[in-house]
């Protein structure tokens, strides 16, 4: 058994054995209590030695124990003759026998009870399930996101990620999580704080598996070899690549596979050790399989583990162990046994600050330890704090269900009145009857809890296909821990549901019951059934205004002026074999027929009636950036303009048309300025204003990386480059030909009509034109922008959801206590029609009622949600937590919702007749 | 001393406590041995058994504790009081006379059925 599972037996035990203890005497569990849950856990602990089963079977007598344990007190070896110690059990049996035979009467009794209000149980059951379902789907993602972290990780509590906190010259505070070889190493060889230290890149989607048609993206992580080690995974068959295969000199072309790759490319074959495998056109020997479900030190499936070593995807070809400027590496550290977070930021920094010793004047950074859960940039990442939020809304949805459901108890209380009194008179005690009650709310919570379990099925998959698409999930949306969530949150309701009216029960006058009719709810009744709506509306109104400004967000984020429109524009590239040939004609040829290429393709796309333009770029944004140093002739630029270069795009003359961003003045390129022509270049407005802060810079000219001086013809709009939120800078545009030392082209079309009938269209012509591509990468951009998004379409759907069906349970909870309201003043609204009350009062009175639950509620509820917004604000985007129009619709939703619940009763409570009424009393 | 009979679990408690002090958890182990495994309280079963035998003043919290190597600060040790030896007594005469009573002529045991 894993450390883990036994953890979480062990605490399970605990926890239940410490729920049951609170039926014990306080006494008692304060002098023993401790004593009792160390002991039941070295119990477990001690039979899980012996596996599986043996530390189930401990853990159900540790908590039957502690249930049997309350019967101790009475147990005697005196009243029955006792021949043999083994009789002693046998008693102790019987005595437990006769304890469950009485509540299996009462079970019996409380499911005939139940049946026969089969609408009052469906009510409950439903809203329970809908409840508990939602609690345990999202507690499957909370898991998954922020507490059980990454599998295969041995003694996780001390590995942790690296993060950088850099001041440079001239720039802000950048908080950051890569680094270049140059730290990894320095921190690997100097570090006495750490066991380990390892360093690796990733990204989705990054390598292309195998050749021709067959070929597919797959998720590639470049690793060091001591990453395996250092997070203690065991590989599932043959080994993972070690030191003398990663090495920086000469490094093996080996691969360790992933366990889903194996099983689904390989068959999961016991001879696939030795085969090979090819990654973007590179052929690798495959040394070892990753056990199911490893990830390394993220969330994200890994189809392919290969030496960092190797130049597969370096962002530097020359120098790349010393070179301290590029940054593409991930650290991740185990550290030694009692060395604090504090100790190990302080030497790790005092590491990176020597090791970039040439950083400049000025220059600051520090290193710091962070949890392996926080995302690359060393923060919790977003989606974990929506998921975290997601969590105590779902509890909200609960908390909105369980008062709900006590509200239809108190009403079927009511109802049972005399029921429950003819009993007492009967003999029945006040615990006897609070008994029944519970355990009525229990089958019903169980029955709950069960289709709960279907609901969290089908909304776990639901999240798991659409929402987080990239985290690796491993077995199924139900496991284990979510069961047992879900059982005790079950239970929990059952409690809570159960306590409040066995509590009335249990001080029912008889006498007066008996004596009463059903009007007699009691004006106290009445009011704590008022109280649980108006916290219920409070509740609804407070996760609609979380939805609304979630909508909000993603409203805004999908209306943010990118400077170009990545939803219109489809980009290719294409990928072929080596030339292979040493023939250096042959070469030439070869060469000179794949330079003509795209132009040509250029030319068959603006035949086309389904492409609305089509151009080609070198650089493209949220793909592949690059910054050129530039400098202006006659002109000393200050450090904080050349430090870090332009952006540069080489694009086509359509490029502008095809990307959708505007030239704000001057022109576009067009055919005529290509290789030969005059140099000339566009530079965004963010360049210009830098460079030529008080003239017009169209006319100018500047140099880039040493090229000639280029005239500046034109000003283009900014465009984001990488981030969503980024600030605009300096970047500028050469035309196809005026380049130099800058390649790897991409075609860019702007469809017309369906974008992903064009995408097959296109990709069809492009391996028609050229039987030699091996593969071609297709994809809309918007698919790269998308996951920077996925955070506020998380919170809008998942607050939606919850929001809506908070609001489904409010409502039906305001229905029921409004046509209590009615039932019970029926003899009020009788007399007021004997004295001449029209109808339209009548309406009028229950309807005022039912919004003055409902304001009651939206003033808390908004009261709530402003004590609330100083933590959201900061998840949302571009948007105030004060937002007044997203208060103003749920406040018009809200009344909306109350006066349609309250209709219903007031049409009937208009339909009183009045003689009829007056003559029940 | 106590009128009404002990349950088996406090009888044996009480006769494992009159050969040793002994804290919880070897209690609990020493109880299931002496019954060879019959009578096996849990932890709950068990405390409860002590809290009572305590609030009867059968048995003691002990003062006196094993030599600091062997310690655990957090257990409780428990002796046997004199009230406690009486009872234990007591208990095992009244369990003898009855069973010695229950003994048929011939010999068979009978089971009670409830």
């Amino acid at each position: 058994m894993s450390p883990r599972g036994m953890a979480v037996i062990v605490a399970t035990v605990r926890g239940l054995v410490r729920v049951v203890l609170l039926a014990h005497p306080r006494a008692f569990r304060q002098r023993f209590g401790a004593a009792i849950l160390d002991e039941a856990a070295e119990d477990v602990r001690a039979a899980a030695a012996q596996g599986w089963p043996a530390a189930a079977r401990a853990s159900v007598t540790a908590i039957v124990d502690a249930v049997a344990g309350l019967r101790v007190a009475r147990a005697t070896t005196g009243d029955r003759v006792i021949t043999s110690s083994t009789q002693v059990l046998q008693r102790e049996r019987v005595v437990m026998r006769i304890w469950m035979r009485d509540i299996w009467q009462d079970v019996r009794h409380g499911a005939r009870s139940l049946a026969r209000e089969p609408l009052f149980s469906l009510a409950v059951i439903v809203t329970l399930a809908l409840g508990i379902g939602v609690n345990t789907a999202m507690f499957g993602v909370a898991d998954r996101l922020l507490l059980r972290g990454p599998e295969h990780v041995h003694d996780s509590a001390r590995v942790r990620r690296m993060q950088s906190i850099v001041q440079r010259p001239g720039s802000d505070v950048q908080r950051g999580g890569t680094f270049g070889y140059v730290t990894y190493d320095a921190l690997r060889t100097q570090a006495h704080s750490f066991e380990a230290v390892a360093a690796y890149q990733f990204y989705e989607d990054n390598a292309v598996l195998g050749r021709g048609s067959a070929a597919r993206y797959v998720n590639r992580a470049s690793a060091t070899a001591s990453l395996f080690p250092l997070l203690g995974v065991t590989p599932a068959l043959g080994r993972f690549y070690d030191e003398r295969d990663d090495d920086t000199a000469n490094p093996a072309k080996v691969a360790v596979i992933g366990y889903g790759l194996w099983q689904r490319d390989f068959g999961g074959r016991g001879d696939v050790i030795g085969a090979p495998v090819v990654i973007d056109d590179e052929t690798y020997a495959i040394v070892g399989v990753a056990p199911r479900g490893f990830t390394g030190a993220d969330l994200s499936r890994i189809d392919v583990w290969l030496p960092e070593s190797l130049p597969a995807f370096r962002p530097i070809r020359e120098n790349w162990t010393r070179s301290a400027n590029a940054t593409w590496l991930s650290i991740v550290v185990r550290i030694k046994p009692g060395i604090s977070d504090a100790q190990a930021d302080a030497e790790a920094t005092a590491i990176y600050a020597h090791a970039h010793a040439g950083g400049g004047a000025g220059w600051a950074g520090e290193l710091h330890v962070r949890p392996l859960l926080s995302d690359r940039d060393g923060a919790v990442s977003l989606e974990s704090r929506v998921s975290t939020w997601l969590l105590a809304v779902t509890a909200i949805v609960l908390l909105v269900a369980c008062a709900n459901v006590v509200n239809l108890a108190l009403a079927r209380g009511v109802r049972r009145r005399r029921e429950l009194a003819v009993r007492m008179a009967l003999g029945a005690g006040g615990g006897r009857l609070a008994r029944l009650l519970l355990i009525e709310t229990s089958a019903l919570a169980a029955i709950g809890g069960l289709v709960g379990l279907g609901i969290a099925y089908v909304v776990g998959t639901f999240m798991r296909s659409y929402l987080l698409r990239a985290i690796e999930w491993p077995g199924s949306p139900i496991n284990v821990r979510m069961f047992l969530v879900c059982a005790t949150a079950s239970m929990a309701t059952a409690v809570l549901i159960g306590v409040l009216p066995a509590f009335r029960a249990g001080a029912l006058d008889v006498s007066s019951s008996l004596k009463a009719g059903v009007r007699d709810g009691g004006v106290r009744l009445g009011r704590l059934r008022s109280t649980l709506t108006v916290v219920q509306a409070a509740l609804c109104a407070l996760l609609l205004v979380g939805s609304g400004l979630f909508v909000a967000s993603l409203r805004h984020v999908r209306a943010l002026d990118l400077g170009l429109q990545p939803d219109q524009i489809l980009t290719f590239s294409v990928r072929r074999g080596d030339i292979d040939t040493t023939d250096q004609a042959e070469r030439t040829r070869e060469r000179a027929r794949r330079a003509a290429f795209y132009p040509s393709v250029l030319e068959r796309l603006r035949q086309r009636s389904d492409v609305d333009a089509a151009s080609l770029t070198i650089g493209l944004a949220f793909s592949v950036g690059m910054s050129q140093p530039i400098d202006i002739p006659g002109r000393t630029l200050p450090p904080e303009l050349t430090n870090s270069g332009a952006f540069v795009n080489v694009v086509t003359a359509d490029y502008f048309r095809t990307v959708g961003t505007r030239i704000v003045r001057g022109r576009a390129f067009t055919a005529a300025d290509r290789h030969g022509s005059a140099p000339v270049a566009i530079v965004n407005e963010t360049m210009a204003a830098m460079l030529w802060p008080n003239e017009d810079a169209l006319g100018k000219c500047f140099r880039a990386d040493g090229d000639p001086c280029a005239d500046i013809v034109g000003i283009a709009a900014d465009a984001h480059h990488f981030l969503l939120r980024e600030k605009p800078s300096m970047s500028f545009y050469i035309p196809l030909g005026q380049e130099t030392r800058l390649g790897g082209v991409t075609l860019l079309v702007r469809p017309r009509g369906d974008a992903s009938r064009v995408l097959s269209a296109v990709r069809q012509e492009l391996v028609a034109l050229d039987p030699t591509i091996t593969f071609v990468d297709a994809a809309l951009l918007q698919d790269r922008v998308e996951p920077q998004i996925r955070p506020w379409t998380l919170g809008a759907t998942m607050f939606s959801v919850m929001g809506v069906l908070a609001l489904v349970v409010a409502a039906v909870g305001l229905y029921s206590v409004m046509a209590y309201f009615v039932t019970h003043r029926a003899h009020e609204i009788g007399i007021r029609v004997a004295l001449g009350a029209r109808s339209a009062d009548i309406v009028r009175l229950v309807v005022r009622s039912g919004l003055a639950l409902a304001i009651g509620g939206i003033v808390i509820g908004f009261g709530l949600a402003l004590l609330a917004s100083r933590f959201l604000e900061p998840l949302l985007f571009d948007t105030s937590a004060h937002d007044p129009a997203v208060f103003a619709v749920v406040t018009v939703t809200l009344m909306a919702v109350a006066a349609c619940a309250s209709v219903i009763p007031a049409i009937r409570a208009r339909r009183i007749d009045p003689t009829e009424a007056m003559r029940t009393e | 001393m106590p009128t009404k009979p002990l349950s088996a679990v406090a009888v044996l408690v009480l006769s494992s406590l009159a050969e040793a002090d002994r804290h919880g958890y070897s209690l609990k182990k020493d109880v299931k041995e002496r019954s060879g495994g019959d009578v096996a309280p849990g932890a709950t079963s068990l405390y409860r058994t002590v809290w009572q035998l305590l609030d009867e003043g059968l048995i003691a919290e002990s003062k006196s504790r094993p030599a600091p190597q062997h310690d655990d600060e957090r257990r409780r040790y428990f002796q046997i009081t004199a009230a406690g030896r009486r009872a234990l007594a007591a208990e095992l005469a009244r369990l003898e006379r009855l069973i010695a009573a229950a003994r048929p002529r011939r010999y068979a045991s009978s089971t009670s059925r409830s």
